[in-house]
């Protein structure tokens, strides 16, 4: 009887995992309806719209109809411009029932590994997100078409966004992309009521100053400057970066990116990188070993006095930040060195990730796509984006009511109109460099497990492989 | 070992038709896709077009790159560190189970096989939690019992954090070694043992001179399913340090995942892919040289 239990038992696990051998494909032509709860709402959409284009075909508002995939990292409960997203492409649904959309979803940290796997395997969705390094690949293999054939056409459209919102995807003369947000990768963001008990007046002005308060601050036990660096993006991307840029130039930086006489084993480049070595005494001791949600709870609970991270972070801070804390929590533009080139203006900031569209796109299909992206890009979206604490590559509308931003991205906002745009490295150099080589050699770097010449030289090498 | 007699024409055609079915699995599912991948590993390829041949070029390159021997390192490390901690303690608990007088027996297995069953990724991040160096387990003990001497940057110090990556892995494991060599000793026939007994061989004697040589075919099996099996240690490092600082701990496989994924070189990827291959088909090869003829 056991025997006979235990055979009935063993198949059974056998046809299951079968099953779910069988089933992976099914799931993932599918994808849509299989990615959480995202994907629950766009199924109802497309099954609605599916319904009424079979009665109601001629009846739409706007006559426009077609079917895309588009491939994203908006989630749907997420905080600032992932619900302006969804808010603006629901409304189009709503007004555009005969366009189907299928909507493939990946949460952020995964995309870009994803989007290369699907690359490899010829199965890209017809409108993705894609980053300033994987142009070159994507534009000379003929998988995207540029986007400023049609925006240039449409003046309507192309008048919406607002200066230098392009330069993140214009690859080879074209504009690629479709760019949605503008954004600082750094920020200070810092709670005045420890400023006040360490007897720091408000935000420094210079890097002398800075490391003067970080002094007191530490001297009155807390911790100066939170880092979470353990994915390594953190204190690259978005610290040592405009750092950097008070050393260096933007010039610099085209001249290096394109291979044209700038070397990062240039003076003022180690330079920089001997600077930010000196700072990060100042970080937690377990930089390396935290993310960037950790860091967060650090400041979140009082155990740092400031941190500096992406604008992101505003809009993660007015969603989970204790009342406490919050109210206290103001917003600065990383100090200048004195005796340096740089301004506390430079700071590497834009578009960043823009949406592309497939080259295989035309047609009705290409139409909507395009309609599509105009809507989640512009005019409401703008606006919805900048009540979400986040500022979109769009004008915002003149029905925007300013007075209803919350303080601290008030705050934000307006340094923002004062910051200096630099090009971001990571969204620039080829990965092997921006996202593998300096990634890993600035954690070692705050680790003082490198000197700054040798990461320079590294970085160096890594880049002359890739030119 | 039962067999039975192949009577006729008949039943080698069915016993070759159901060799067939595994065996086209298994030429689709390993020999097809490593096949490809040596191929891809001669190629230059960035996921488009069609891949450029560029014969061993890849391999040069990947020879001549510092992180590489950095990460080749790391593995070999934990290769060997995992092996010993693993099996080592494993067939020492082992050992201690064939006592007669050691009580809750069944206890003892269950509570050591049960990190096994638990997912790679939630055992890293529970020894993340160990280890941090401001609100961490082992800090606070240390506090605690008056060793704040002690007290290190666990994940953050590279001269130590390779050795306290191990830990876990080698914690997680030992329970399936373990059982694994108890079923080998459980297959020892009673009467080899009852003869020793009345020779006078008891204790550690027996375990030296009648156990081990009597699993050392199980042993041999279980370092080379720990060896091969380290060497593609990826997710614990993810979720402890992803390879940080810097590279110290980032192993073959993440180096690999890093290339063909992050920065969209297959080519580069494949070859790395091979690499950890070769590698551990070399470890099996040098624990079968070694551990081979002894008991023969």
């Amino acid at each position: 009887m056991k025997k006979k239990l235990a055979a009935i038992v063993l198949s059974a696990a056998m046809v299951m995992s079968l099953c779910a051998c069988g089933s992976s494909t099914t799931a993932q032509s599918g994808e849509t309806k299989a990615t959480s709860d995202a994907a629950e709402a766009t199924e109802e959409t497309t099954e609605t719209t599916e319904a009424a284009s079979e009665d109601t075909a001629t009846e739409t508002a706007t006559g426009l109809k077609g079917h895309f995939s588009i491939y994203h990292f908006h989630a749907e409960d997420e905080s600032g411009t992932s619900k302006a997203f969804w808010a603006a492409a629901n409304k189009f649904q709503e007004e555009n029932p005969n366009v189907q959309i299928d909507y493939i979803f990946t949460d952020s940290n995964n995309y870009q590994e994803k989007l290369t796997t699907y690359m490899a395997g010829d199965e890209l969705a017809d409108v993705w997100l894609t980053k300033g390094d994987m142009l070159p690949t994507f534009a000379d293999g003929g998988l995207i078409q540029s986007a400023d054939q049609y925006i240039s056409k449409d003046s309507d459209w192309s008048s919406k966004y607002v200066e230098g919102a392009f330069t993140d995807c214009t690859y080879d003369g074209k504009q690629w992309g479709v760019p949605f947000q503008m954004q600082a990768n750094c920020i200070g963001v810092y709670n005045q009521a420890i400023f006040d008990e360490c007897g720091i007046k408000g935000w420094p002005e210079t890097w002398t100053e800075l490391l003067e308060d970080c002094e007191k601050i530490k001297a009155a036990g807390y911790t100066p400057i939170g880092m979470g660096n353990k994915d390594q993006w953190l204190a690259e991307s978005a610290v040592f970066n405009t750092y950097a840029y008070k050393y260096v130039d933007q010039d610099w930086f085209n001249s290096l990116s394109s291979n044209e006489g700038a070397k990062f084993t240039d003076e003022k480049f180690v330079k920089a990188l001997a600077g930010f070595q000196n700072i990060a005494q100042y970080f937690n001791s377990d930089m390396n070993s935290i993310d960037q949600d950790e860091m967060y709870s650090l400041y979140y609970n009082k155990k740092c006095a400031m941190f500096f991270n992406g604008a992101w972070s505003i809009g993660t801070l007015l969603e989970n930040c204790p009342e406490d804390v919050l109210s206290n929590t103001h917003v600065g533009l990383m100090p200048a060195v004195e005796g340096e080139s740089g301004t506390k203006f430079d700071t590497a900031a834009g578009a960043g990730w823009n949406y592309v569209v497939n080259s295989k796109l035309e047609g009705d299909d290409l139409t909507a796509c395009l309609a599509f992206l105009k809507a989640v890009t512009t005019d409401a979206y703008a606006d919805d984006a900048l009540a979400q604490g986040f500022i979109s590559a769009a004008k915002t509308t003149d029905t925007c009511d300013m007075s209803s931003l919350k303080p601290l991205f008030s705050e934000y906002y307006e340094l923002a109109s004062t910051m200096n745009n630099c090009s971001i490295f990571d969204c620039v150099l080829p990965s092997e460099v921006g996202s593998g080589v300096l990634y890993a050699d600035t954690q070692q770097l705050i680790a003082n497990s490198i000197t700054p010449e040798d990461m320079a030289a590294d970085c160096q090498s890594a880049l002359e492989a890739n030119y | 070992m039962n067999t039975r007699e192949i009577q006729n024409k008949k039943q080698y055609i069915w016993i070759y038709a159901l060799v067939l079915i595994p065996f086209i699995y298994f030429l689709i599912v390993m020999i097809v896709p490593l096949g490809t991948s040596v191929y891809y590993s001669l190629t230059k390829w960035k996921g488009v077009g069609a891949p450029k041949f560029i014969g061993l070029k890849n391999y040069i390159t990947l020879l001549k790159t510092p992180d590489f021997w950095l990460v080749t390192k790391n593995t070999l490390f934990l290769c060997i560190a995992c092996t010993i901690g693993q099996v080592g303690i494993a067939l020492l608990i082992a050992f201690l189970m064939t006592f007669k007088k050691l009580r809750f027996k069944n206890f003892h297995r269950a509570v050591i096989f049960f990190p096994v069953v638990m997912a790679a990724i939630v055992v890293g991040y529970v020894w993340r939690f160990i280890y941090n160096s401001n609100y961490g387990l082992l800090n606070s003990f240390l506090t605690a019992i008056g060793r704040s001497d002690w007290i290190q940057y666990w994940l953050d110090d590279k001269n130590i954090v390779l050795g306290m990556v191990s830990i876990p892995v080698i914690w997680q494991y030992i329970g399936l070694y373990m059982i694994i060599l108890m079923s080998g000793i459980s297959a020892i026939p009673q009467e080899v043992f009852e003869c020793a007994e009345i020779d006078g061989c008891t204790g550690l004697k027996k375990s030296i001179y009648i156990t081990l040589p009597m699993i050392w075919d199980t042993l041999k099996i279980c370092i080379i399913l720990c060896a091969a099996g380290t060497m593609k240690i990826y997710d614990h490092l993810v979720a402890l340090t992803n390879g940080g600082p810097g590279r110290a701990t980032e192993s073959l496989a993440m180096y690999c995942y890093e290339y063909t994924f992050k920065f969209g070189n297959f080519g580069m990827g494949a070859a790395i892919a091979v690499t950890i291959l070769v590698f551990a088909f070399g470890i099996a090869g040098i624990i079968q040289l070694v551990m081979g003829g002894k008991n023969k």
